[in-house]
């Protein structure tokens, strides 16, 4: 698969992204961020892309499409999981994960996404997401700009 | 296509705005294309080739409420207004799509949102159906208040009508009971002057979410006849609330309204207290201007209780009459006895050990210095309370 750097020299994306994806307001993360999984461990059926999993699905924004949910607080994907029916039965449980820059881009998508705390994540080509995160307790997070 | 079911009974639709994302919404408004007609999409299973999404039709007030928070999700799409929520299967490979209609009440806890989940968006239509108090109050030219109780496990702009039956009432008698005093006419019993029910009448003007909020408005008319005492009997009833649990500051208030509205306000916790409620209660004037806050947590609302209740048990009521012994009956130990006043007041209840034992035995239609205590028995699950009486001595005149 072919690939398109953004942001920084050192990253490359699936070329499958549109174009400016990731957008040019997201950042390289360096920060713990949580997501619901299905499995504990994670595994890499956990972290798949609506764009790869429903690609002739266009839901909203295809360049969001292409990235991950994600919320800096766990609090916040806790309550994802109590509204949404479906995720308290597929992706039941709260796994953290520490991300770097290396591992893609960051966004606040909570305007956009609605979801109180909604980050998306766009992973870097090459980036396994499952071998980062494990299944938590309750924690904190915060995420700094990686400087 | 957006992403959305075509080609079912909901028709054309378009995305209106998104609540709650999981890589894709799992939440959103939508609304169709062809009718006004408004849904909420919720994400609530998926198997191997299908996803199934519930769809609320709610009209737009109904949706107001919602997207503000007034209504919990799960309760929203529980007692959906047409009591129907409409299915929708997608197969994810095709999109193709089904949708039939459910009964709302037989959809299964586990398709909903958890109880407590709600959305609290800023809301324009919400505020613009139910005006801020003060708002109301200048355009309706009135004093208003709006009582808002914090029901334990209300999840909605809903509350059992027993228990604010209960509520209302007892706001109102405490208004009448407060207003009676403040104008120097306070009495333990008996009709409350119209002069003064017509100053402290009250309407229920509307309810509002909460979780459940109540406002009520003087009936007196003020564009005929200006009159401040109506809010001044508002103000004092926030002023009582607001005191909480604070002894000295409660009795500061209640002590000089005498022992009418102490149990009026009595009455009102032991609502509260039943119903597991605290209360918040703001009123406004004519003028547009909020006069006055106050707020009695649930917490508080049961150690005011007791304060008040001391109080109460403190200084028992006893009644020192001349009167004419009407009826009595030794084997049921009942009295009957009406006062030589005019009018008269009759007191009927039970006759204690030394009026039974004394001799000689008293006589009917003979007239007698009476000493009956009072004592008032509250039913606490049905809201009805009543006036005991205990007949204590007679002495003959």
């Amino acid at each position: 698969m072919s690939s398109h750097a953004s942001q920084s020299d050192r990253v490359s994306y699936p070329a499958s992204f549109p174009t400016d994806c990731p957008p040019s307001a997201s950042t390289p993360p360096n920060c713990r961020v949580y997501r619901l999984v299905g499995s504990d461990p994670p595994r890499g059926d956990d972290f798949v892309s609506q764009a790869v999993r429903y690609p002739g699905s266009p839901h909203g924004d295809p360049c969001e499409a292409c990235g991950l949910s994600v919320f800096l607080e766990e609090a916040h994907a806790v309550r994802l999981r109590e509204t949404s029916p479906a995720l308290r039965k597929w992706r039941h449980l709260v796994a953290a994960g520490d991300i770097e820059p290396h591992h893609g881009a960051i966004l606040d998508t909570s305007a956009s996404g609605g979801s109180v705390g909604h980050h998306t994540w766009w992973v870097a080509e090459g980036v396994r997401p499952h071998e980062l995160f494990v299944v938590v307790g309750t924690v904190g997070g915060q995420c700094g700009r990686a400087t | 296509m957006d992403g959305l079911p075509e080609g079912t009974i909901l028709g054309p639709i378009e995305m209106v705005e998104v609540y709650e994302t999981y890589d894709a919404p799992v939440l959103f408004a939508c609304r169709s294309r062809l009718v006004d007609a408004r849904y909420l999409a919720l994400w609530v299973d998926r198997d191997d080739r299908e996803d199934t999404w519930l769809y609320l039709p709610a009209t737009a007030r109904r949706f107001a409420e919602i997207r503000s928070g007034g209504i919990a999700l799960a309760d929203a799409f529980r007692n959906s207004e047409s009591g129907l929520v409409v299915s929708v299967r997608v197969v994810r490979a095709s999109g193709a799509a089904t949708a039939s209609t459910v009964n709302a009440a037989e959809v299964p806890d586990s398709d909903l949102p958890s109880p407590s989940v709600r959305l609290a968006l800023p809301t324009a239509t919400e505020s613009s159906a139910v005006p801020p108090i003060a708002e109301f109050s200048r355009e309706a030219r009135t004093h208003g208040m709006d009582l808002t109780f914090d029901l334990r496990g209300a999840r909605r702009t809903e509350a059992p009508a027993a228990v604010i039956g209960n509520i209302l009432r007892a706001v109102q008698s405490l208004a009448d009971s407060v207003g009676q005093a403040m104008q120097g006419l306070a009495t333990e019993r008996g009709p409350v002057p119209e002069s003064v029910l017509s100053r402290t009448r009250l309407s229920v003007c509307t309810v509002f979410g909460g979780s459940f909020g109540v406002r009520f408005r003087t009936a007196a008319d003020l564009d005929m006849f200006p009159d401040p005492f109506p809010g001044e009997v508002l103000c004092r009833i926030v002023s009582i609330l607001g005191s909480a649990d604070d002894q000295t500051k409660l009795l500061q208030y209640l002590v000089p309204l005498r022992i009418r509205a102490i149990t009026s306000y009595r009455r009102l916790l032991q609502f509260l207290q039943a119903a597991e409620s605290g209360v918040t209660a703001v009123v406004a004037g004519p003028e547009g201007d909020v006069l006055l806050r106050g707020r009695l947590d649930r917490g508080s609302a049961t150690s005011a209780l007791r304060v008040v209740s001391d109080f109460e048990n403190r200084e028992p009521v006893v009644h020192d009459v001349v009167c004419i012994l009407v009826g009595m009956h030794v084997y049921t130990k009942r009295f009957v006895v009406e006062t030589t006043e005019d009018p008269a007041v009759t007191y009927s209840g039970l006759m204690s050990a030394s009026v039974l034992e004394a001799e000689p035995k008293p006589r009917l239609n003979a007239t007698y210095r009476a000493t009956i205590a009072e004592s008032e028995d509250f039913n606490g699950v049905t809201g009805e309370s009543r006036m005991q009486y205990t007949l204590l001595s007679l002495s003959a005149l």
